[in-house]
């Protein structure tokens, strides 16, 4: 089942998008004074 | 040229063209949502803005691909009437339900994705976009379940009567394995550009020192996304060469240049220049046993070869020519039982007897060296499917090199990523694009002679126009799209190079006074 | 349901689908031939642009919608329409290939040659799919040259030249005029002061005009364009036998229907009604009834073409026996029972939610507001 898969698959990839934005948010863009809002 | 060749000429021409604007769409659909997502997440309004200055770049392109869209539909129609005609009961009914279904949840969200920033919530704009995006895909999916079908054609039964295919199965042509591998390997293979085409011009600001936090943050947002959709791809596309191994077996031989089977497990040629004449191919570089497993997963069964496949297609053709014969007396009137029975017995190959028609008139009376050459027909060209394959493939890889270095790089925080890795970038730019085009260029050229596989000739599948007709249309439409493409390219880079200061918020790079003017 | 029951309601679906191009893609195609016409300045040009900005995407889908449908419940008629009127199709195509670009690009550069290239753009790439329309319509109702070969390939016969006789062009006009004041009616609901005093105007004038020509063709159906009638049994429940039958060519035939069912005689009554009471509410500022009154008109006007040909959709002016109708020329039971089922469950929902963009994007829109968003605005 090829579709189940691209339903996993599409969800883990944007999640992971979104996960490794939020991540480096809370971290902090190094090299940044002042924190874009 | 005839109309035969012209018909095939406007029909790659537009699809091509439609093609370099797809992929775009639906890779930076989620893209979009995935950045609005983070902006109504964490309340920062440059991802707002970053939301608004790459959906400008998603308009400039959805543009194009919806005018070059709305000419596949007619084509069908208009230069492809008997394809039409004899297979509509099956192909047409996945391209309506992609209208009713995803096309016009898409063209109706872009409306309110593009003007409604003001007259929605938040959460709602969100989902907007989510719901775009999602639709973007349900489109996809609905036209490559019809490709699917034209690939490997199941789930129907040609009917003598009505002198077409019918329908007996939906559910086997919605669930077509070819049709599902095709359609998670199109849509990463969509993802995949839409990372590159961020990734690329974010690099782009980030070598000329230009709105740092902007381009970082879709840097990262990109690299993530690509590494995931790269890794994909690659995934599916080796599951396609399982499926080409299994039901398309013409295909399979023909990109690897498998002029006869060999003894399994098959090995794979990496490299090596494809020889028509003597059917070998020089200065093969190849890796035992590796295309066994790809198109077979055992070590044990063989791959077929060319000239064997050609050796079946013979028998099939000569049956064929049986049905075609039996069929033309039916129609004609003859439906004595015998007629009726013996058709069921051959007619799984009437295909195959319609590939004489374009040898000869008679079919009944066809002579030794038309059947010869409708043989020699049967598969296609290896060169062209043998290169283009190498050429996404290569594509694919270097691509996945560039998303899990990038986001080895965004992951480590690195401040001032290394300028090699955004020259790789930047000059990657073009890759998706080489690589889908090839890609369909494998998948549609490796069906020939078939415009649908073993059932419908594409010589047959034509409309019956004048030549004059089609070149007046097939010119139109070169000029007309090539102007077209010369103008979103050129409005593409102005964009792409104004950047986030094109949304005139004030709060970016380069917006003097002159630039604001100008845009 | 039966095969029987499925073709008939695919033919109503088909004409629902039409109806639903030309009442919602129809005012924005209006709309935009009206650019050069009605707006007087880049700012009026850009409100009525962004009248439709958010809708002529979703609106033009019903097109798309009906050439899938066609394809799905039609195959044989998509597959002869399409390529019998080849040249005229691909016109079509060549003007709609202008739309979208030109909505997207034409506030992409601020450049008065620019722009004005592209108003052009849109009023050919929206006038000239309306006046096709139309003469194909005008061609239907006078049959069509083709013929089906023994594995029923279509031949076409005729030139393109000769799609444009008189009475398909009038048919072309009346297309064309009511768009266009579909169109009017729109900007009435959508502008203000002087651009809406305008569009009353001039609805006020084509409305009176369509609702002559619409009766002026009646007139010349009856008077000098010959029906078509099936004279054999056809059966309504089996396959397609889409050249097994006998057709006869006879004056007046396409008002049988009328003759059988005098009720059917309320369309096209509604059609010159919905003209009349569009004229009468633009005079009067009543905008809404306007609209309504003018939506209710068109839709007529393509219901009253669709009655008077039936069972036909595309008749054969030189092989008679092998003209299409919609009992002989539909796809098998199990796809139009498929698509029905489809389409029983997306239409509705297409109808919400294209109604609530309506909604979200309500109101008039005017100079100002143009001036003060223009980076985001079209």
């Amino acid at each position: 089942m090829w579709y189940f898969a691209w339903i996993l698959g599409v969800l883990m990839a944007c999640s992971f998008g979104i996960i490794n934005a939020m991540w480096l948010e809370f971290k902090g863009y190094e090299g940044e004074d002042t924190q874009a809002d | 040229m005839d109309i035969v060749d012209l018909s095939r000429l406007q029909f790659a021409f537009t699809a091509m063209i439609h093609f370099l604007f797809v992929p775009l769409t639906l890779g930076m659909a989620f893209l979009l949502a995935i950045m609005e997502s983070v902006y109504v997440m964490t309340g920062k309004t440059i991802y707002r803005d970053m939301t608004k200055f790459w959906g400008k770049l998603f308009g400039i392109n959805f543009a194009l691909g919806v005018t070059t869209g709305i000419a596949m539909e007619f084509q069908f129609g208009t230069n492809w009437s008997y394809y039409s005609h004899y297979v509509g009961d099956i192909f047409g009914a996945p391209l309506a339900i992609e209208a009713l279904m995803a096309f016009f949840l898409e063209s109706t969200l872009v409306g309110l994705f593009f003007f409604g920033w003001d007259r929605l919530s938040k959460e709602k704009h969100l989902a907007v976009t989510w719901l775009m995006a999602l639709a973007t895909n349900l489109s996809a999916l609905w036209i490559l379940v019809a490709n699917g079908w034209m690939q490997h054609p199941i789930g129907s039964v040609f009917n003598i009567d009505t002198m077409r295919m019918e329908l007996t199965s939906f559910s086997e042509v919605i669930f077509n394995p070819v049709a599902q591998v095709k359609f998670v390997h199109t849509v990463s293979a969509g993802y995949v550009t839409g990372a590159v085409f961020v990734l690329a011009i974010s690099s782009w600001y980030l070598l000329k020192g230009r709105d740092l936090p902007f381009a970082r943050r879709s840097f990262a947002i990109a690299s993530a996304f690509g590494l995931a959709s790269a890794l994909s791809v690659i995934v599916l596309g080796d599951e396609s060469g399982y499926e080409l191994g299994d039901v398309q077996k013409v295909k399979l031989a023909a990109v690897e240049a498998e002029w006869h089977t060999h003894p399994a497990p098959a090995a794979f040629t990496v490299f090596g220049v494809p020889n028509e004449q003597t059917q070998t191919t020089d200065y093969a570089l190849k890796i035992p046993a590796v295309l066994g497993l790809i198109a077979t997963r055992s070590v044990t069964e063989e791959v077929a070869g060319l000239s064997e496949l050609k050796e079946k297609h013979l028998e099939r053709i000569i049956r064929g020519q049986e049905a075609y014969v039996l069929m033309t007396q039916y129609r004609a009137g003859d439906k004595s039982p015998a007629t009726i029975n013996r058709f069921n017995e051959v007619s799984a190959d009437l295909g195959y007897g319609m590939l004489l028609t374009a040898y000869t008139d008679d079919v009944a009376n066809a002579t030794a060296e038309h059947i010869a050459q409708a043989v020699e027909d049967s598969v296609p060209k290896v060169w062209p499917l043998f290169w283009s394959f190498r050429i996404m493939v290569a594509c694919g890889v270097s691509m996945l090199v560039l998303f899990a270095a990038a986001f080895w790089h965004s992951a480590k925080r690195t401040v001032d990523k290394p300028r090699w890795l955004l020259k790789f970038a930047l000059f990657s730019l073009p890759l998706p694009w080489i690589a889908c085009e090839a890609g369909w260029f494998v998948a549609e050229y490796g069906r020939q002679p078939w415009a649908i596989g073993e059932i419908l000739p594409t010589h047959l599948a034509v409309s019956q126009l004048s030549v004059n007709d089609i070149w007046f249309s097939l010119g139109a439409i070169v000029v007309l799209y090539t102007i077209f493409v010369i103008i979103e390219m050129w409005l593409m880079t102005k964009y792409a190079r104004l950047g986030p200061s094109s949304l005139h918020t004030g709060k970016y790079d380069l917006e003097s006074p002159a630039t604001v003017k100008e845009a | 349901m039966d095969y029987e029951a499925l073709r008939f309601i695919w033919w109503l679906l088909i004409g629902v689908l039409l109806i639903g191009f030309v009442v919602t893609d129809g005012f924005d195609m209006g709309v935009a031939a009206l650019l050069k016409v009605l707006g007087t300045s880049n700012d009026e040009r850009r409100v009525m642009i962004n009248t439709i900005a958010p809708h002529w995407d979703g609106n033009q889908v019903w097109l798309i919608t009906a050439g899938g449908a066609l394809f799905a419940a039609w195959p044989t008629v998509y597959a002869a329409s399409f390529s019998g009127f080849y040249i005229a199709l691909m016109l079509t195509l060549f003007a709609l290939f202008l739309r979208p670009i030109g909505f997207e690009y034409r506030a992409k550069i601020d450049s008065e040659t620019w722009r004005s290239r592209w108003d052009w753009a849109l009023t050919a790439g929206s006038a000239i799919p309306a006046l096709i329309f139309g003469v194909a319509f005008g061609n239907l109702l006078q049959g069509v040259p083709f013929y089906f070969d023994d594995i029923l390939r279509l031949h076409y016969t005729g030139s393109f030249w000769a799609l444009l006789n008189p009475f398909a062009l009038l048919a072309g006009v009346l297309s064309l005029l009511m768009i266009v004041n579909h169109g009017a009616t729109y900007l009435q609901l959508k502008t203000e002061a002087e651009l809406k005093a305008r569009s009353e105007k001039l609805s006020v004038m084509l409305a009176l005009v369509c609702a002559v020509i619409f009766v002026l063709a009646g007139v010349w159906l009856y008077l000098a364009v010959d029906g078509y009638s099936v004279t054999s049994i056809i059966d309504t429940n089996g396959a397609n036998r889409t050249t097994d039958k006998t057709v006869l060519i006879s004056a007046g035939a396409w008002f049988s229907n009328y003759a059988k069912w005098p009720l059917l005689w309320l369309i096209p009554a509604l059609g010159v009604a919905g003209f009349l009471i569009c004229a009468l509410a633009s005079k009067t500022q009543r905008h809404i009834t306007a609209f309504i009154s003018s939506s209710l008109a068109i839709a007529m006007v393509v219901l009253t073409a669709g009655i008077s040909m039936f069972p036909f959709v595309m008749p054969s002016s030189t092989t008679p026996a092998h003209s299409l109708t919609m009992w002989d020329a539909t796809a098998s039971e199990t796809t139009l029972m498929i698509m029905f089922v489809v389409a029983c469950i997306f239409v509705p929902l297409i109808l919400a939610y294209t109604a609530w963009s309506y909604f979200v994007m309500r109101g008039r829109l005017n100079e100002q507001h143009i001036r003060d968003n223009s980076h985001s605005l079209y």
